[in-house]
Order: structure tokens, then C-alpha cells, then sequence
């Protein structure tokens, strides 16, 4: 193991943050907006990153987290009218208590029955928020208004916005970064490539699966809270179950396991199917479609990592080597 | 009382043979190559939309649905051909991403062909009723039982019966030694994927006159077969049959005796049947507990 691209590594994350945080000088308020949805999905795709690309349990239900973690920003901002940072890590900390509920069928599923449990949560979303209508508001949804930017930034709230989106979206794919080397990571990927080996080197399955699904749940709850305070409104049809096969498309296009790759995802899911869409309505969905499958069919481990493989830089720039 | 809970078993054993026809579909593939396959609703959907495109070009609807029949299964084929088979060396996660962008390209392909306005489909049975006693049972629940244990039996025959079908099952169980032994594996593939997208079909020919045409019409429906299968077991075709009837008359049932339930959250109902099974038989109800090796 060799620390030397850690420094690189630093440079480029900082770099890259202080780019897009520049945006926020040059970009009108509706590009903004988008980004900071882009944003949102970004962290809610690494959460999926952490439980699908190392710990190697099949979800479909981030988009289910994405949504509880929208409803809990927008009940505690209507409701209680709290700043909206602590409604933010509120909502992380409600959606991870679920998501640790959620994982536990995957003590006893894997593969597709897992999938098809997980899909289920993402399914249940909808008309449950639909009829719990004294808590989410129903069909009519809920208005969380706009945000207050603290007096003296000299900023607009999609700038305001903006800027915190990204740096959450920084600041997720860093920790979650870090979690992947750490020894729970390595934990983590044990009991994707082996649950038997790794359960005979005393890895506690219950714990790193749970641990993985709450891990995920939290990024989703806080990426559905940014959606929600970034969009001002939250209703039952905007967390379709085709929500979570969105995320998991943005992990797949990124790399499954290689979470700096889920910038890349959470932007081609965001924008991709919008500019498809301004061809022709239908079509673009067909454009979105066909592209899910060319990546798929040639670049199976992401665009990045071919990128990477193509430029021989693979063990140096983005990824640790691996020990053999 | 006793009338309207025959009324609602016929009803719930009519929704749940389409249930069946789907999850069938899908253990199909599921046993083919391994995956489960998002599209397959879809393609069913899609191939409903050509049959109804054939009858209103003239077509007698039986007529239109045997030619929808027929092109549903080249459609199944050529998806494994084309988009399957080609990222199959992969493993098993990219072909399902796979099957999720075609879900896409079919959902989206249909209302760009046809229109994004939802159409009557004609029905096979008409609007009659029978009434035995004094349950008044509808044509509709009754032509779709039956026309469903019809293609069951078929299938099964063919499958249990026929040097095909035997190729098939042999595929299913073990390619590389079957392909050894001189079954052409990767065709039987092909006809598996042809064969699920024939059923999927059927489901939306029968499953359409109810619930109007459009290209949402298989969307609630995928995700009862999706619990179908995995109630079953998803490589036993048998329990994905059995698992489709469950799902179907529970749902049924619930929505009409339970008030809290009512139309809008039936769809937890097999949700939470399949948590409640799964949890006792991670494998479903005739799945075998595969061993795992080191």
C-alpha cells in the first residue's frame, strides 16, 4: 500500500469543489437549481454506491430513502421551522434508523430477493404518502417556502442552496471515500466478494449489512432533504419507484464501487434525460434508455474507470492498488 | 355474502393467473440466463400496443393477437440476441442495468410510435355475465381463467413432453454440460426470452381491455408478478404459478373486506405477504436452498 496519491487525490477533490462552488457566480438561478438537484442525487448515490458497489447487497430502495428524507426535511421545516442545516442532518438521522429497519431482510435475502424487498419500500412510498395525508400533506404535497440565506453572504437562495449542495456532495463522497478503505469498508467489500469467507475471518454479517443499508439510508435521507429544500415542494409523485432504478443507473455509469464516480452519475441522470427529453418527449426517453445500454455494453465498469484503464493511470490517479 | 366472496375468488383468481402468466415470463428468463428481467412487462405492453396496431388495420382481434403472438416471441428472441447475450460475460448486475434501459426504451418507444393517449382495448369475452346462483360472475373473469389455464397446460406440455422442452429444462439446469451433450444452449436461450415475451403478451392482450392501453400498463401489474416470482421461488415455474394465484386473490380479497386497505395501498398487500414468506423461506415457497461454496 503506498499514501503518496493522497495528496493528489486532495488537490483534486479541492479543485474540483472550488470549480463548481464558482458556478454559483456565473450560472443563472434555473441552471442552479438543476445542479443543486444534481447535487442531491449526487449524495444519494453514494449512499447506494456504499451499499451496492462495496458492500455488495443489491437495493432498490434508495429512492424510498431519497423520499422519507424529503418528507422529514419538509414536515420539519413547515412544522417546526428549524435552520436548515439541523433539518438536514435530522433527516439523515430519521432515514438511517429506517434504512437500518430496511436492511435487515438482507440479513436472511440476497440477490434478487433482496432486490425485489427493496423495490417493494420503493413502491409502498407513493400511495402510503398519499394517504398518511395528516403527516405528508397527500396528493396536494407540501410547500417548504424558501430558504432565509443568513444576512451578510450577499447571496440568493439558489446560490445559498447551491453552495451547500455542493459541499455536501463533496463532503459525502469523502467520507464515504474514506469508509471504503477503512476497516469496515474492507469488511464491507469482504462480504461482497465472499459472505462465507468473510464470516470465517470474523466479520459480524449483522452489523456490516445493517451498518452498510443505514450508511446508504442516511446519504439518501440528506439527498432527498437538498432535493426537497432546493425543488420548495415535495409530493408523492416525485418518488416513483423509477426513482430508485434512476440511482442505481447513475452508480452503474459512474462505477459501481468507485464512489468519486458518482459526480459523474448523479449528472448524467440529472441532465441527460432533460436534454434528451427537448428533442422529442418520448424519444429522449428512448435516447436515455439506449445510452443506459451502450454504457453498459462497453464500458461495463463505468466510463471513468475505461478512461482510466485507457490512460494506464488506473492504479495511480484514482485507485489504491490493489494488493494480490 | 357467500355469492359476492365466490364473485371475489373468481375475480382474484382471474387477476392472479395474469399475475402468473408474468411471473412465469420471468422465471422463464430467470432460469435461461440467470437474471431477472425488469423489461419484461414492458415488452409485454409493447407487444400489446403492436396487437391492437394490427387490429385496428383490420385485423379480426383473433387474429391480431395471434399475429402479436408471434411477433412477441421474435421481440423476446431478438432482445437476447441483440442486447443480452452481448453483456452476459459481464455477470450477472450488468444485465439487469441492461434490462432496466430497456424498460425504458419499450416504455418510451410505444407512446412515440402510437401516441401517449390511453385507448380502449377490445375484449376477447365481451361485457356478459353469468350468473350461477346469485353470483354474478363477469365473462371477462371467467374467458381470462380459462384461456390462462389453457396456455398453462400448453406451456407445461411443451415443456415436459417435448425434445424442446426438454433441451430447455436441460439448459436451465446445467448449460455448459447440456451444451456438451449437444443441446444448442445459446438457442435455447433465445427461446426462452421468446417464449416469456409470448406470456408477457398474453397477460397484456387479457390484462388491456380493463385497464385501457397505454404505456403505463403493465407498471402496476410487473410489480405483483415481481412478488409472484419471488413468493415461488423465482427458478421453479410451478411456484411462480402458484405465487402469482396468492398474490392475486389476496389482493382481491383484502381490497374488498378491508376497508382500510381499499384501492389505494392494495398494492402493500403482496408486499407485505412476500416479506412475511420470505422471511421464513429466504428462497421462497419452492425455491431450493442453493449450497454455497467457499
Amino acid at each position: 500500500m503506498n499514501d503518496r496519491p493522497d495528496a493528489l487525490r486532495w488537490l483534486l477533490t479541492a479543485t474540483l469543489t472550488a470549480v463548481m462552488l464558482s458556478g454559483a457566480a456565473v450560472l443563472g438561478s434555473f441552471h442552479l437549481g438543476q445542479l443543486t438537484v444534481a447535487a442531491a442525487y449526487c449524495i444519494a448515490i453514494v449512499g447506494l454506491n456504499v451499499v451496492v458497489g462495496i458492500a455488495g447487497q443489491v437495493s432498490l430502495a434508495q429512492g424510498a430513502f431519497f423520499a422519507i428524507g424529503a418528507y422529514a426535511t419538509a414536515i420539519l421545516r413547515v412544522r417546526y421551522d428549524l435552520p436548515f442545516p439541523v433539518v438536514l442532518l435530522a433527516a439523515g438521522v430519521v432515514t438511517s434508523l429506517i434504512g437500518f429497519v430496511a436492511g435487515l431482510p438482507a440479513l436472511r435475502l440476497r440477490g434478487h430477493y433482496l432486490a425485489i424487498v427493496t423495490l417493494g419500500l420503493s413502491v409502498a412510498v407513493a400511495p402510503v404518502a398519499n394517504r398518511w395525508s395528516s403527516l405528508t400533506g397527500g396528493g396536494a404535497g407540501l410547500n417548504l417556502g424558501q430558504v432565509h440565506v443568513p444576512a451578510g453572504l450577499g447571496l440568493s437562495p439558489e446560490q445559498y442552496l447551491y453552495a451547500w449542495g455542493v459541499l455536501l456532495a463533496a463532503a459525502a463522497v469523502i467520507i464515504a471515500s474514506r469508509v471504503a478503505r477503512s476497516p469496515l469498508g474492507i469488511a464491507m467489500s469482504a462480504v461482497r466478494d465472499n459472505e462465507i469467507a468473510a464470516m470465517g475471518m470474523g466479520v459480524d454479517l449483522r452489523w456490516v449489512k445493517t451498518g452498510a443499508f443505514a450508511a446508504s439510508a442516511f446519504f439518501g435521507g440528506v439527498g432527498g432533504g437538498v432535493f426537497a429544500l432546493s425543488v420548495g415542494f415535495v409530493a408523492p409523485e416525485n418518488f416513483l419507484p423509477m426513482l430508485s432504478l434512476l440511482l442505481l443507473v447513475g452508480v452503474i455509469i459512474g462505477g459501481s464501487g468507485f464512489i468519486p464516480g458518482s459526480i459523474l452519475g448523479a449528472l448524467f441522470v440529472q441532465f441527460v434525460p432533460d436534454y434528451a427529453a427537448a428533442l422529442d418527449k418520448h424519444l429522449g426517453g428512448v435516447f436515455f434508455g439506449v445510452a443506459i445500454i451502450i454504457f453498459i455494453r462497453f464500458m461495463p465498469e463505468g466510463p471513468l474507470r475505461a478512461l482510466s484503464a485507457l490512460l494506464g493511470t488506473r492504479n495511480r490517479l484514482f485507485f489504491k492498488r490493489r494488493s494480490t | 355474502m357467500l355469492e359476492g366472496l365466490l364473485q371475489v375468488i373468481i375475480d382474484g383468481c382471474a387477476s392472479g393467473t395474469i399475475y402468473a402468466a408474468l411471473a412465469l415470463a420471468l422465471s422463464l428468463v430467470y432460469k435461461s440466463s440467470g437474471v431477472v428481467n425488469f423489461a419484461q412487462g414492458e415488452m409485454g405492453m409493447f407487444c400489446t400496443f403492436i396487437t391492437w396496431w394490427l387490429n385496428q388495420q383490420g385485423l379480426g382481434l383473433l387474429a391480431a393477437i395471434a399475429g402479436g403472438l408471434v411477433i412477441a416471441f421474435l421481440v423476446g428472441a431478438m432482445v437476447e440476441r441483440l442486447f443480452i447475450r452481448p453483456v452476459a460475460r459481464f455477470g450477472e448486475f450488468p444485465v439487469v442495468l441492461t434490462t432496466l434501459g430497456l424498460f425504458l426504451v419499450f416504455n418510451e418507444l410505444a407512446p412515440w410510435l402510437w401516441g401517449a393517449e390511453n385507448r380502449a382495448f377490445p375484449s376477447l369475452f365481451g361485457n356478459g355475465v353469468l350468473a350461477i346462483g346469485a353470483a354474478r360472475l363477469s365473462a371477462e373473469s371467467v374467458g381470462t381463467l380459462l384461456v390462462m389455464v389453457a396456455a398453462g397446460s400448453l406451456f407445461f406440455i411443451v415443456l415436459h413432453k417435448t425434445k424442446l422442452g426438454l433441451g430447455m429444462r436441460a439448459t436451465a439446469a446445467n448449460a455448459m454440460s447440456s451444451s456438451l451433450s449437444g443441446v444448442p444452449a445459446p438457442r435455447m436461450f433465445m427461446l426462452g426470452w421468446g417464449f416469456a415475451t409470448v406470456l408477457a403478451t398474453l397477460a397484456g392482450v387479457l390484462i388491456a381491455p380493463r385497464l385501457f392501453l397505454d404505456s403505463s400498463l403493465m407498471l402496476g401489474v410487473i410489480i405483483y408478478a415481481f412478488a409472484a416470482a419471488a413468493l415461488g421461488g423465482f427458478a421453479s415455474l410451478l411456484g411462480a404459478v402458484v405465487g402469482g394465484l396468492v398474490i392475486g386473490l389476496a389482493e382481491t380479497i383484502a381490497s374488498n373486506y378491508v376497508d382500510f386497505i381499499g384501492s389505494d395501498l392494495k398494492i402493500l398487500v403482496p408486499l407485505t405477504i412476500l416479506l412475511v414468506v420470505l422471511i421464513f423461506r429466504p428462497t421462497g415457497l419452492f425455491g431450493k436452498s442453493a449450497e454455497r461454496a467457499v
